[in-house]
């Protein structure tokens, strides 16, 4: 009776054993498959985004000189000096930036972009600001910073999913 | 005693042997679990492959900007020359090893697909480069487009927006 009683415990502890290797081993496979991948790909994808909107040539010009870039717009639309024929930088910033912005995402409920964000400061204010469609927790982004006559100016931009 | 004493031998052998097979058929689950990614991988690692040839070849001899526009500007293709390219694709056909590759403007916008010729060039906003049967999925990046332009009085750089986009064969077709 008693070897009986015995035989059938260290049955249940070889069980018991069992179930803890099994549930361990459960554990480490769903870290396994929770692990996201990098999103190298699409930060390039925003990257590359910002830089060709800062190397896009403007119809900003003074007579006689030549056309800027958008890069130079943001440091005189920030600044006192204007480049452009009637002062007018911060307009065509502005419209430049929304053409392209408009132009290159698709954002909508049902599209792959749920929104986009772009804000482009100075250490003192916000030259530019851009939304559309909605924010999600879900995003992948690009910051940069160049200095302009000892200043930062600063741009980031999110593209939500 | 004796009897005893095997018996306990044979339990623990017994025991070993069925943990054995226990963390063996675990491991062939999770190989099988491993090995059925491997299609995807295949995907993947050639989508790797093509976004990187997308960021190459904005970067390569054929289609950067290189010293032209007095900068060394990164993603910037030169559109005078991709013209030039694309008028003599049937040279280059295999020779980046991808299904297409294509650069569409993004912005100034234009209205339709207008494709560039000597002829419409630079009022058009699509170059096509390989003319073979397109299969697969595209990948793109963002680019400067680049060309030099006549202004009032001197020639300047003018650079666009556009989007380079390269085509790739998935592996299995499904």
């Amino acid at each position: 009776m008693k070897s009986k009683k015995k035989g059938q415990e260290e049955m249940v502890g070889f069980g018991i054993i069992m179930v803890i290797v099994a549930v361990i081993a459960l554990v480490f496979l769903a870290l396994y498959l929770s692990r996201s991948s990098s999103d190298i790909r699409e930060d390039y994808a925003t990257a590359s985004f910002v830089e060709g909107v800062l190397s896009y040539t403007t119809e900003c010009h003074e007579p006689g000189k030549a056309f800027i870039d958008v890069r130079e717009l943001i440091y005189f639309c920030n600044s006192a000096q204007k480049a452009c024929a009637l002062g007018i930088d911060c307009e065509l910033l502005n419209e430049t930036l929304r053409g392209l912005l408009e132009a290159s995402w698709d954002v909508g409920a049902n599209a792959a972009v749920k929104g986009v964000e772009m804000s482009i400061t100075s250490e003192s204010k916000e030259i530019f600001y851009y939304v559309e469609g909605n924010a999600t927790a879900e995003y992948r982004g690009y910051f940069t910073e160049f200095p302009r006559r000892g200043e930062f100016l600063k741009i980031a931009f999110k593209a939500y999913s | 005693m004796v009897k005893q004493a095997q018996f306990k031998i044979q339990q623990t052998a017994f025991m070993l042997v069925a943990l054995t097979i226990f963390f063996v058929l675990v491991g062939l689950v999770f190989l099988g679990f491993q090995f059925s990614n491997t299609r995807e991988d295949a995907d993947q690692l050639k989508a790797d492959q093509a976004t990187l040839l997308v960021s190459k070849l904005a970067n390569s001899p054929e289609f950067s900007c290189e010293q032209a526009f007095n900068e060394n500007k990164e993603n910037c293709v030169d559109f005078d020359k991709i013209l030039v390219l694309s008028e003599n694709k049937e040279k280059y056909s295999n020779f980046w090893g991808v299904s297409d590759i294509k650069l569409r403007k993004i912005y100034p916008e234009i209205e339709g697909e207008v494709m560039c010729t000597k002829e419409n060039y630079p009022e058009c906003n699509v170059v096509h480069f390989i003319e073979e049967e397109i299969r697969g999925n595209y990948v793109s990046n963002f680019v400067s487009l680049c060309r030099k332009e006549m202004g009032e009085r001197e020639v300047y750089t003018k650079c666009e927006l556009a989007m380079l986009l390269v085509s790739y064969e998935e592996y299995y077709e499904e």
